[in-house]
């Protein structure tokens, strides 16, 4: 809201202290300010109201009012108006509200109207509002909403046919031009003003051309109503239309104060748009229910709780009298109880949150002493899945990988944005390693190798139904890679996995073999985590952290006092066999001596198609030291059964 | 060189893969984390794609009313029932889900993603990091939230902070204020003002969505951008080169 300094100024006697402080003085009370500037011999200030006050504040008066409180500098008493006496001869108007989304509709009739240009004093302050001058009817219903929140609007009256005004739902079909020329189709939803054939207006939102003001016009309609703020922000929208009339109606502004404007708007053309036998009617005024008045009851401790302060009766009292609320104060014991009646104009308060929030700000928050809180203190719980990416984390850095953060948009992806903000970004991600691959992609322009990882939710669907889960997925990037690395690289990340899934104490890891581009899966025993690829892998962050919950509590074995032997079982296998079907055998007829069994040497003799394996057994007794006669037993045993297992196998004895 | 001890070069580099580097966004939550968890706060996560009822109604922020117009959303073509299913422009969701689960007393700190349908240049960005806080127990009142942020502040910058509360509005906060924090210098006069976060008083009608008596119970609410502490902290200019995943960036920063 643009606010005038030198039209602030009329609301005061005494003279306001410069525009700086008073800026400072709402900065700090009230609002926020977005600019100060000069414009000609006035100093505009563009004041940020929030929607809590729109209602009141995108006026000169609701500043004032808040500048008077803050400042404690009084308002000067408004000189009252009175409508000139009403004569006979002004043609009659009737009104009939037929939609209750009218709450009050005010009409006045004026004969005897000058249309022409305004003086040069409303002129220059429409200007410094940001203001173009029309004409002097239309210039002084804009300054008067400027002054004090109201929307007006001025009909040609010899243009309302059958000199009746209808507040009414729009009929199918039912068109109008705005003033500004733009031609809107009418369903039966929006509210409008019509005559007895035509709409005449979007109802507190714009006027139509029919009963412009224009030059010829000598008899015109001053219109002063208002609307239910949620039917005007919604036809608003559905139009396409915001003008300065709609913001403050989808605020909620009060009927109560259509009286002055109307007063003001009425002497204003008085004065500026007399063609020398201006006369008025009488005013007709259709206000089916009026509001009821507001009292909140707040007392003197519930006050200092909310705030944490420490304020008296007079602290208190003192805004009260500032903002100028009537108020019966009760004294009931220890406790003082106010029973504040809210001005009509403040629709913002109604419960004692709000009236704390008064006394705060009026007194200046800079009163507020930092102090910690004296509640009991109740212990925080754990987030475990916090504890757990921070343990990945750590793998991930031991190993030399970097974390990112990527966009959740992507231009693929399963659910689709309903507003996308550009054509790449239309989908949520529902994996990782895409933006992963961008940026690995991105750095490589700089660096030859580039290792990453990301934690970040991804979106898909599960039987139709958007399904949103936590994932993390690591990717390698090298600008040149041969086979033999791509290898290597398949099982640093093999061994990140392994060291994580160690990290968060889970079992029964299960690799498979996958197809396509993928390289293998990643399953907890039946239950599949992810994927891997030569260069990268992306797993369910979820059903990881479930997992390392359930792992079982510590109990501690006593180590065995006698020393371990070790036997080594060495074996030629062909090159597709897999290590891990030689060491399951290994292990199904390893003795129960047998602690760990480890792969400890493989290579490869391709002109014979075969590779050697070497499997390392560590055997220990908890009662005595094992003789040899015992390990060998054992390893024969071994032996046995790796022969039988299949005929292409050669142990090496 | 035959008898005494093998020789080796000392001056070759050890053998260990570079050590990795931690994202400034994790660090900062980290941080932001810690600092909160020694005051007693537990973290509390939710999700990225909300209803309108956590992301606004419970929030006392109604449909058709112009306060909806301070979140610029994202909307998704999904629905849940009649519901439309959103991007959360805040993490304040998190406070009803939060206490639909758990009763007061509490204080829990909620880091996590948030999205906003706006253009993007240095200072703005469609996706960004927040950090909320929510405290509620008997007495908790602005003057404690003045005294918590003051701890944080001075905690998080490593310096002595001046905090300053400026008169806001938020449908979810009654009263709401604007913080600003004041970097001072060495005579302790304050050189520049920043605003950092909007907080306010847990307002009674988000308490009732909550399944807490508001005659009961009272606290407070408080939300700032993960990502404009680090580029305060850091000195970090755009707030885009946070999200392209630039290791030119990333590895200037702590690898613990």
């Amino acid at each position: 809201m643009i606010i005038s300094y030198k039209l602030l100024q009329t609301y005061f006697e005494k003279k306001l202290p410069k525009p700086e402080v008073v800026a400072d003085a709402l900065t700090f009370h009230a609002f926020e300010i977005e600019g100060m500037e000069k414009r000609g011999s006035d100093t505009v200030i563009d004041v940020k109201v929030l929607p809590n006050r729109a209602h009141d504040c995108l006026s000169h008066h609701g500043i004032a009012r808040e500048v008077s409180a803050i400042l404690e500098l009084p308002m000067k008493k408004l000189p009252q108006i009175n409508f000139p006496k009403a004569n006979a001869r002004v043609p009659k108007l009737s009104v009939e509200i037929k939609a209750a989304q009218c709450l009050r509709y005010t009409g006045l009739v004026v004969d005897g109207v000058k249309v022409g240009s305004s003086p040069k004093w409303l002129k220059d302050a429409l200007e410094s509002l940001g203001q173009r001058s029309i004409n002097n009817v239309v210039d002084a219903t804009n300054y008067v909403m400027f002054l004090t929140g109201q929307p007006l609007h001025a009909f040609d009256f010899d243009k309302v046919k059958g000199s009746r005004i209808l507040v009414r739902k729009a009929k199918v079909g039912e068109r109008m031009t705005t003033l500004d020329g733009k031609e809107v189709i009418l369903t039966p939803d929006v509210l409008v003003i019509a005559d007895e054939d035509d709409v005449l207006a979007l109802a507190g939102i714009k006027g139509g051309t029919k009963a412009e003001v224009t030059s010829e016009t000598t008899t015109i309609l001053l219109e002063a109503a208002n609307f239910d703020a949620s039917t005007i922000r919604l036809i608003s929208e559905r139009v396409e239309i915001k003008t300065d009339a709609s913001k403050r109606f989808e605020s909620g502004v009060t009927p109560m104060l259509v009286d002055d404007a109307m007063k003001m708007v009425a002497q204003l053309i008085y004065n500026i748009a007399n063609g020398g036998d201006i006369s008025f009617a009488a005013p007709v005024d259709v206000f089916p229910k009026k509001p009821k008045q507001t009292i909140v009851p707040v007392t003197l401790s519930e006050i200092n709780r909310i705030l944490g302060t420490a304020l008296s009766d007079r602290d208190v009292l003192s805004v009260w009298k500032r903002l100028g609320f009537e108020v019966k104060k009760i004294k009931q014991k220890e406790e003082v109880l106010y029973r504040v009646t809210i001005p009509d104009l403040r629709l913002d308060l109604r419960i004692k949150e709000d009236m704390a929030e008064e006394v705060g700000r009026i007194l200046g928050y800079h009163k507020l002493e930092a102090t910690m809180p004296s509640e009991p203190l109740t212990l925080p719980q754990v987030n475990h899945e916090w504890r757990c990416r921070d343990a990945v984390r750590n793998v991930f850095l031991g190993a030399g990988f970097s974390e990112v953060y990527t966009y959740t948009f992507l231009g693929q992806g399963e659910v689709a944005v309903a507003n996308p903000i550009a054509g790449d970004k239309k989908y949520l991600r529902n994996n990782l390693t895409t933006g992963l691959k961008l940026a690995v992609s991105e750095n490589l322009k700089h660096q030859d190798s580039v290792r990453i990882f990301e934690f970040g939710h991804i979106f898909g669907r599960n039987e139709g139904k958007l399904n949103e889960e936590i994932s993390f997925a690591a990717l390698m990037g090298f600008r040149k890679r041969k086979e033999a690395e791509t290898k290597e690289d398949f099982f640093k990340l093999k061994g990140i996995l392994d060291q994580i899934f160690e990290a968060l104490d889970i079992r029964n890891i299960v690799y498979r073999e996958a197809s396509g581009e993928l390289v293998a899966s990643v399953s907890a025993g039946e239950e599949l985590l992810g994927m891997m690829s030569f260069h990268g892998f992306e797993l369910n962050f979820e059903k990881i952290v479930a997992l390392s919950e359930q792992t079982s509590v510590i109990s501690y074995k006593v180590p065995s006092r006698y020393p371990s032997v070790l036997r080594d079982v060495s074996l030629f296998v062909p090159l597709d066999t897999r290590a891990g079907d030689v060491e399951a055998i290994i292990r199904t007829h390893a003795d129960v001596l047998v602690r760990s069994i480890a792969l400890i040497d493989v290579f490869e003799q391709a002109e014979q198609q075969r590779k050697s394996l070497a499997f390392r057994m560590t055997l220990q007794s908890h009662e005595k030291t094992l003789e040899d006669s015992e390990a060998n037993a054992i390893y024969d045993k071994v032996v046995d059964a790796l022969r039988l297992a299949n005929s292409s196998w050669q142990v090496r004895v | 060189m035959s008898q005494g001890k093998l020789f080796v070069d000392i001056s070759m580099p050890g053998k260990a893969p570079p050590r990795g580097h931690l994202h400034p966004i994790t660090l900062m939550m980290r941080d932001i984390a810690g600092i909160f968890g020694d005051m007693g706060f537990a973290i509390a996560e939710g999700p990225e794609v909300e209803t309108e009822h956590y992301n606004f109604d419970a929030l006392n922020i109604p449909k058709d009313h112009p306060a909806r117009d301070m979140w610029d959303t994202f909307w998704l073509k999904d629905k849940h029932g009649l519901e439309r299913l959103l991007l959360r422009t805040h993490t304040s969701p998190v406070q009803i889900r939060y206490m639909e689960e758990h009763g007061p007393p509490f204080r829990i700190i909620v880091p996590g993603k948030v999205f906003r349908y706006e253009a993007t240049d240095a200072t703005h960005e469609t996706q960004f990091y927040q950090f909320e806080g929510l405290m509620i127990g008997k007495n908790v009142s602005l003057a404690n939230l003045k005294g918590v942020l003051s701890v944080f502040f001075e905690r998080v910058f490593g310096r002595k902070m001046e905090v300053r509360f400026r008169p806001s509005y938020f449908p979810f906060t009654e009263p709401s204020v604007e913080i600003d924090i004041g970097w001072t210098d060495s005579k302790g006069k304050v050189e520049k003002w920043i605003e950092v976060m909007g907080a306010g008083m847990v307002h009674p009608n988000v308490l009732r969505a909550g399944g807490i008596d508001p005659d009961k119970w009272q606290g407070f609410a408080f939300g700032g951008g993960v990502d404009r502490f680090v580029m305060l902290k850091y000195g970090i200019p755009d707030v885009r080169t946070l999200y392209t995943g630039d290791l030119r960036l990333i590895t200037q920063f702590k690898t613990v």
